[in-house]
This record gives C-alpha cells, structure tokens and sequence, in this order.
C-alpha cells in the first residue's frame, strides 16, 4: 500500500483542513463528529495516493459522507455549547445557534453554499442528491436561517 | 441580517484542533467503511415509507370531501393558453388561469395560469414582482407554480428553455410566508414570469419532481395560429420621441379578432406623403443606433397588440430638401396586403433613409 510521505500531509492539511473543520462542525453542530470526520477523510484520501485525482472534491465529499452517518449512528441531539470562536464581538455562534434550528440537510447545504461556495450540483454529488432538490433545501433553508437570524438580531 | 456569506464567514473565528498526530495514526490503520445504508435496506425503508404514507392518504382522502380536490382524478391536466402556450400539471393538481393588471401601472399585466396541488385563491401582485399565490391561503403543504406572458419587454436576463428549477433565483417574501423561487423567459416574442412557490411542509423531493416535470412540460407556441391577415390588425401610433435630431415613431398593431394569429420575419414598411404616394426614401432594417435586433415571431392572442419602431432623421443635412411623411404602410408577412397608418402630427424626414426595427411583442391594450 503506498502512502504519501509526511510532507504531502503536510501540504494537504494546511490548504484543506480548517475550512473543512468549520464546514463540518457547522453542519453537524458536533466537534467530536467533525474531527473524526475530518481525520477519517485525510486518512482515507493519503491511503489512496495518486488515485485520488482532486483531492479538495474528495476530501470534501468524504468528510461530509462520515459525518452523517456517524450522525445517523449516534442519533444523538446536537451540542448545546456553542463554540465561541475567538471571543470575536461579531463571532459565529448566532449563526452557529440558528442553524442548530434548521433540519440537516438543509444546514449542510448552506453550509456548503455560503461557507464555501458549492453550487447546488457540487453540492448534490457531495451529498448523494439531486441538485434540484439542493436547490429546494438552499432556498428553503435560507429563509428560514434570514428569519432567525432576524429574530437574534431584535 | 440580509448577507449570508458574510454571516457565514465568522465561522473563520472558531478554533480548529490540531488532526495531524490523528491523521497520521489513521493511515497506519485499517480503513473504515463510511457508513451510508445499503441499497436494500434503503430500498425496504422506502417501500415501508409509501406504505405508510399511501395507507393515511387514503384515510384523509375518505374522511375529507374529494370532489373539492380532483377535478379528474388520474388525468394530468393541460393547460392551453389564448395565445397558443401549454403547460401540463400533475395529476390531480388544480388549473386556475387569471389575468392580473398592476393597480400602479396598468400598461403591466400578466395572463397565465396558476397550477397547484390544493385549492387557492386568484394570485395577487405586488408592483415590480411577478404574480404570486396568495400568501395568506398558502398551506404548508401547498405547491404552485405560475406561468404567465406579460407586458413586459425582454430585460435580457431571461433563463433558457426548457424551463428547469436550477436556474430560478430565490424572491424575497417576509418571515413566515412560504418559500418562492422565480425566473423570467422569453417565448413567442414575449416574456413570461414563472414562479414556484412550496410550504414549509412539502418534501424537497415532492417539489423537485412534480416541479421540474411540470417546468419541462411547458410548450411556447404549439398553436401559432395562422399569420395574420390585414384584416384582423388595427394600427396606431402608439408613441412618438424625438432624440438628437431623430424621431422615434412606435406603431402598435393589435389583433383586433377573436382567433390567435402570429407576426412573423422583418416587417416591410413604406412611408407615404401626404398625398399618399410614396416617398423616395431608402428603407433599413434596425434602429439607427444600438445592437443589432433579430426578427423574431411574435404571437398575438385576442386583444394582443405588437409593435414595430420606424426612425428618421428631421434635421437635414444640407443636401436635400426634407420630404413630408404622412403615413406609414405596413405590410402584413404571410400576406398580400398591408395596413396603412396615419401620423397625426406627420413627419420630416431629411436625410430619406427610413429605420425599421423588427416586431416585437407590445405592452400595449388588452
């Protein structure tokens, strides 16, 4: 089996790995879950070497694939602790609090959407969809997150 | 808060742990299966799903009153517009056809059809906005989509056919109405406003398929009509403006009957002097300035009006002496004959070239 050498991870990680994290993390609401999620897919994405031809699309669609079916596994209500980033006065957790509100697929999709500027047909391969029903879970998911961070807001 | 990607980007404030030495171990080791349920038991869940949903279907379908719901059961309804359109929804669902004119801005109308899968009331319109169902009626479980041609002229930005829910934007609509995705088209020689609306209780899948099938179904002109004869147009002037030395002079031909006709090819002008003979005049086709406008068939249903622009210079050059114009003679494509049309406050045309632009379709009267 040949694995890529240290700097390769190296490289890999640094280009790929935080925003990854924070994408997860957003879409699951669980730090354990994303972390696991995340390793998993740069573990799985070394061990392929050069087979894996875009390696940003396949960690992405990887990471995102663990990490619901570990949701689907553990069946588990999200963390109530929000993460408070970097004490940040304009921080993440309203938006963190809002999309906790928001069922799964629609918060991973605008997750994928805002966070990283998918398009509903990447976002459909990513998630195993069809990418006019991404369109409906964005659309959908949008205005509801509008709404509550309107509410927050007030 | 209106910028969700700038919501979304303070999310770059949350601290990321380190996954390397965890990665690393992870190389080492076995991989792990992603954990994604098997086909089979996919498929199982789902055949347990329509079981259960088609079994309560058909107890609220007994317990509620079905001759309000389907107007024929098991047949997908065609809708066939004046002006020689269709679209087909799915079975079951309601045709409601409307026309709606805007309170602040009568030369703006919509006439289309509302298609929806429960009952629901005329759409209403809001000014600059396409029609919209009823937000007040709008059930959770409800889903519309609207089609209608409108008076207003192409803006450019209209989506290709056939028409598909991935290239509709999403329309502004306040907390707590439901969710509307809306795209402008051009078909025929006019535009159309579609719009699809869905509450928050409909299943994204439901939406896509019955939406995007009913999209799809969507057919411009299945019936033309025939071209139409001089008989059936009425013209006027319906504008005239003058800028730098140029007048701008629109004529509107409207099908004065009561069967659809169609406009089609480059219109063929003359332009007649008082006495009504002709004036040696040399005939162009466009406009003077601007892009290049390609003919295109414009349909005219009952009480459609189409438009032609005529330009020419009133300032002379020097060269000639400026001819009096008086009347403007179309020909009718398709036919023989033409329908003249007088200018009331006449015309001077100075440097004797005639513009022409092609027909298009006219925010003009019902």
């Amino acid at each position: 089996m040949h694995v890529k050498p240290a700097p390769a991870l190296e490289a890999l990680y640094r280009e790929h790995a935080e925003r990854l994290w924070r994408a997860v993390y957003a879409s699951t609401g669980d730090r354990e879950v994303a972390s696991d999620a995340v390793a998993e897919a740069f573990a799985q994405c070394l061990r392929r070497g050069e087979a894996v031809r875009s390696p940003k699309s396949w960690l992405w669609t990887a990471a995102f694939r663990i990490a619901a079916g570990e949701m689907q596994r553990r069946r588990r209500p999200l963390e109530l602790e929000i993460d408070r980033g970097y004490e940040m006065p304009e921080g993440p957790a309203a938006l963190l609090g809002a999309l906790r509100a928001l069922p799964e697929r629609q918060r991973t999709a605008l997750v994928l959407h805002y966070y990283e500027g998918y398009k509903a047909r990447e976002i459909a391969r990513i998630l195993g969809s069809s990418a006019a029903t991404v369109r409906v879970h964005l659309s959908r998911g949008r205005k509801r997150l509008r709404d509550l961070l309107e509410e927050s807001d007030g | 808060m209106a910028d969700l990607r700038s919501a979304f980007d303070r999310l770059d404030g949350l601290r990321v742990p380190d996954l390397r030495d965890d990665i690393a171990r992870r190389v080492d080791r076995e991989p792990r299966v992603v954990r994604t349920p098997p086909a089979r038991a996919r498929l199982a869940a789902a055949l347990v799903a329509f079981a259960v949903f088609a079994g309560g279907a058909v107890l609220v379908w007994r317990a509620l009153a079905p001759e309000n719901r389907t107007p024929t059961p098991g047949t997908a309804p065609l809708y066939r517009d004046p002006a020689g359109w269709s679209i087909r929804a799915p079975v079951g669902w309601r045709v409601h056809p409307f026309e709606i004119v805007d309170r602040s801005d009568p030369s703006v109308w919509f006439r289309g059809v509302q298609l929806s899968n429960v009952v629901l009331p005329n759409p209403t319109l809001a000014r600059g906005t396409a029609p919209q169902p009823d937000a007040s009626a709008f059930p959770r479980s409800g889903i519309a989509v609207i089609v209608a041609r409108t008076s207003a002229r192409p803006g450019g930005d209209e989506v290709p056919l056939p028409l598909s829910l991935e290239a509709f934007t999403q329309a502004s609509a306040p907390a707590g109405a439901p969710a509307r995705e809306v795209a402008y088209f051009a078909a025929n020689g006019w535009t159309f406003a579609a719009s699809v609306t869905f509450g928050a209780g409909t299943s994204p899948e439901a939406v896509d398929r019955l939406v995007s099938r009913t999209l799809a179904s969507f057919h411009p002109a299945p019936a033309l009509g025939a071209p139409c004869a001089p008989s059936q147009l009425a013209g006027r002037v319906a504008a005239t403006e003058g800028a730098a030395g140029t007048q701008f002079v629109t004529i509107g031909l409207a099908n004065a009957s009561s069967t659809t006709c169609h406009l089609e090819g480059a219109p063929s002008v003359e332009a007649l002097g008082p006495s009504g003979t002709p004036l040696s005049v040399e005939v162009r086709s466009g406009l003077p300035e601007g892009p290049a406008l390609q003919p295109s068939t414009v349909t005219l249903g009952p009480g459609d009006e189409a438009s032609l622009v005529v330009a020419f210079s009133d300032v002379t050059d020097g060269n000639l002496p400026c001819l009096n114009l008086a009347e403007i003679r179309i020909a009718v494509p398709g036919s023989s004959g033409s329908v003249e049309v007088v200018l009331p406050r006449g015309g001077q045309v100075c440097t004797r070239v005639l513009w022409v632009a092609p027909f298009a379709a006219s925010a003009g009267a019902a």
